[in-house]
């Protein structure tokens, strides 16, 4: 026993293992609280499509050897309006333009890192996430990302709610429901990027889908769906962390295995109350 | 659309009603928030004091300060760490224990300690480690050693190298993990 | 016996022209509705019912012409039901959520909603008599109760207009005719001023001025003069007896 809290104390005195923790959680919070608004207005897909974006710029910019952040926030943030522009006026033409864009990027990003220096270790840390390659710089970026995403969500809940819920009936009593849209997809690409190092181009999607998902089976009251998400999801990271840290897991599919088990956990109990009600009907 | 109450009798209700809940919830908001406030302090202490922002230029030899022992779980990312974020652990004792590995060429022999990392979609596992330097002997080739140094950077052709100085090496019976994931 | 010497309409329409695209898909539209009207607009598909709304919602400005409002009808004060989307049927959020959305132009830059709002978000409820499902999520209700809290939210953003958009879509006739009781009831005893776009040829029933639209303005007078014309005749006719 001793010799667990022992790895205990030595994982906290590994300052890569303290900075994984705290952008894991802050990234997890963010994506879970903005996924229920997209989830909801049926944008989930545009989380894959950014991801991969990022992927084609944090590879060009590795090699160029410029600070990846300089490159891929800019270009994922146009590419979260773009995405949600098209969207807006053809769905259908939406999944197109995301497969299209996904696919490219992913290819350029590839190519990039052909040319230069040949497929390496970091090609699969992107892919699939490097949860103990986070910098400082990332831990600041993503506490600021956090600290707008939370006051976000607090200060201008009940217009999202409306934005989210009716977007007609939000603009036509007064709301500027483009600036919010707006607002959303900043933040959805900057939690991406930043996610992208820790999960992976492949698996950060899931972050922000799964904890609206897995709560809206149980909950049908949407402040209560925001924070069971938001609670969810640190409480998975948590636990693919664990997994990661005793087995040596890979971090980013520990964390959507636990999602995955929390989901079904959650329409597991879902179903259940529902048998149960029927019975109690039944019996009336 | 019959109701048997009366609108203002409803509404009387309402009002009462309303207002129980009303002090209930503020004393969850409050309780919530100071519960928030707390952990976001607990976290910002942590933050700064662990990740190494506020480290204090060290002196070579300073004794006072921790052995970084690189531990068999988290080899790699300690590995990477220190590669990356170099300036926080120059002038370190660092612990790591490894296969040991000698390379001579004309103009110097080298030494190391290391395991090997994770290749990626078809490569062949790297060599993940340390070169180090040791005034007393040095073991054979392919020994597990055990090698507490000073982290130290040179340079050589224009290309600055880390390295392990003056070194202690101990050769190690029980081998520990020589391929490495994490 | 109340003397009125200045009558203003609530909303004046002077021969406004209204665009889509970048396409006139309205043009020469000109009426005047007052407090207390019932209004339905009628028209085919593509007639520009849509586009009107958009106009009156100051969501688009017109081309040509203007949209005059009466002293005291701002266009946010306008209480409008959207149609339903196939998402918002199956929206986690309960009853008294989606009507207290309604409230939201009153909060001017206030973030939270007062006591004040919470009131008359019940009262209304009480109005279209879901005052008792109001803990309930909204995706387990029925599509009458559904659109009654619609309704609910509609009226929690008026004093003086609402403008539904296709409200018994979907329903079933006694549902449908339930609606239009409820609606008529909001009209007369509240003093609400409806403004109703529709399809369904019963709606007409119940309103006081027919809009009669077909890309132009075919029509504007009232229900009872509608009747007699010869285009009223025809709408009456292919959409069945009335």
């Amino acid at each position: 026993m001793s010799e667990f809290f022992m790895y205990i104390a030595e994982l906290f005195a590994a300052p890569f293992f303290v900075r994984a923790l705290i952008v894991g959680t802050l990234v997890s919070l963010c994506s879970s609280l903005l996924g229920v608004s997209l989830v909801l207005k049926r944008y989930s897909m545009i989380g894959t499509g950014l991801s991969n974006v990022s992927f084609g710029c944090v590879t060009v910019a590795v090699a160029l050897n410029i600070a990846p952040l300089y490159i891929s926030i800019p270009v994922v943030v146009a590419s979260s309006f773009l995405l949600l522009r098209i969207s807006d006026n053809s769905k259908i033409k939406g999944d197109s333009a995301i497969a299209m864009i996904s696919s490219g990027a992913i290819s350029i990003g590839v190519m990039a890192v052909y040319l230069t220096s040949g497929v390496t270790n970091d090609v699969c840390g992107y892919m699939f996430g490097s949860v103990f390659s986070l910098t400082q710089s990332d831990m600041v970026f993503s506490a600021a990302l956090s600290v707008v995403v939370i006051i976000m969500f607090v200060i201008f809940y009940n217009r999202i709610f409306a934005v989210t819920f009716d977007e007609n009936f939000a603009r036509a009593t007064g709301t500027n429901a483009g600036r919010y849209n707006a607002v959303i997809a900043l933040l959805t690409a900057s939690t991406i990027v930043v996610g992208m190092k820790m999960m992976g181009t492949l698996l950060i999607s899931s972050l922000i889908i799964f904890p609206a998902l897995t709560s809206m089976r149980l909950f049908k009251s949407f402040k209560i769906v925001v924070v069971c998400s938001g609670f969810l999801s640190v409480f998975c990271f948590f636990i693919g962390m664990a997994l990661t840290v005793i087995f040596e897991a890979p971090a980013g599919a520990s964390v959507v295995i636990a999602h995955i088990a929390f989901f079904l956990i959650f329409s597991a109990v879902s179903a259940l109350k529902k048998i149960r009600k029927r019975s109690i009907e039944i019996n009336e | 659309m019959s109701n048997n109450k009366s609108h203002s009798d409803v509404r009387g209700n309402e009002v009462q009603n309303a207002k129980k809940k009303q002090s209930e919830k503020i004393n969850v908001i409050v309780f919530a928030s100071l519960c928030v406030v707390l952990l976001v302090a607990v976290g910002v202490v942590f933050a700064l004091t662990k990740t190494g922002n506020h480290s204090k230029p060290l002196e070579t030899g300073d004794s006072d300060k921790e052995i970084i022992n690189i531990t068999e779980k988290l080899y790699v990312s300690w590995i990477n760490e220190i590669y990356t974020s170099t300036d926080q652990y120059l002038g370190r004792t660092i612990k790591i224990e490894g296969m040991f590995a000698k390379e001579v060429l004309p103009q110097k022999t080298y030494y190391y300690v290391y395991r090997v990392g994770p290749g990626c979609c078809g490569n062949d596992g790297a060599m993940c480690g340390f070169e180090f330097t040791s005034g007393g002997e040095y073991p054979q080739e392919n020994d597990w050693i055990e090698v507490v140094g000073t982290l130290e950077v040179y340079e050589e052709n224009g290309n600055k190298f880390l390295t392990l100085s003056n070194s202690k090496i101990t050769v190690k019976q029980e081998r520990g993990l020589e391929v490495v994931g994490n | 016996m109340r003397v009125v010497t200045i009558l203003m309409s609530l909303i004046n329409c002077k021969d406004v022209s209204l665009a889509y695209d970048g396409n006139i898909v309205l043009s020469d539209v000109n009426f005047q509705l007052n407090s207390g009207d019932y209004l339905c607009v009628v028209g085919e598909n593509g007639s520009g019912k849509s586009t009107l709304i958009k106009g009156l919602l100051r969501l688009k400005s017109p081309v040509s012409g203007e949209i005059v409002f009466s002293d005291g009808l701002y266009s946010s004060h306008i209480g409008y039901m959207p149609q339903q989307s196939a998402a918002q049927r199956d929206f986690p959020a309960t009853v008294f959520e989606v009507v207290l959305s309604g409230r939201l132009n009153s909060r001017r830059g206030k973030p939270f909603y007062s006591k004040s709002d919470r009131q008359e978000v019940s009262e209304k409820l009480y109005d279209v008599g879901m005052e008792g499902l109001k803990k309930h999520s909204y995706q387990e209700l029925s599509g009458g109760q559904q659109q009654r809290v619609l309704l609910a939210r509609a009226l929690c953003a008026t004093k003086k207009l609402i403008l539904l958009d296709e409200p018994v879509s979907g329903l079933d006739p006694v549902v449908t005719s339930e609606m239009y009781s409820l609606i008529q009831e909001v009209n007369k005893k509240d003093g609400i001023t409806v403004i109703m776009v529709s399809h369904d040829l019963n709606a007409i029933k119940y309103s006081t001025h027919i809009l009669h639209l077909g890309n132009t303005q075919l029509f504007f007078g009232k229900t009872a003069e509608y009747v007699e014309t010869p285009l009223g005749k025809r709408f009456i006719g292919e959409n069945g007896n009335v």
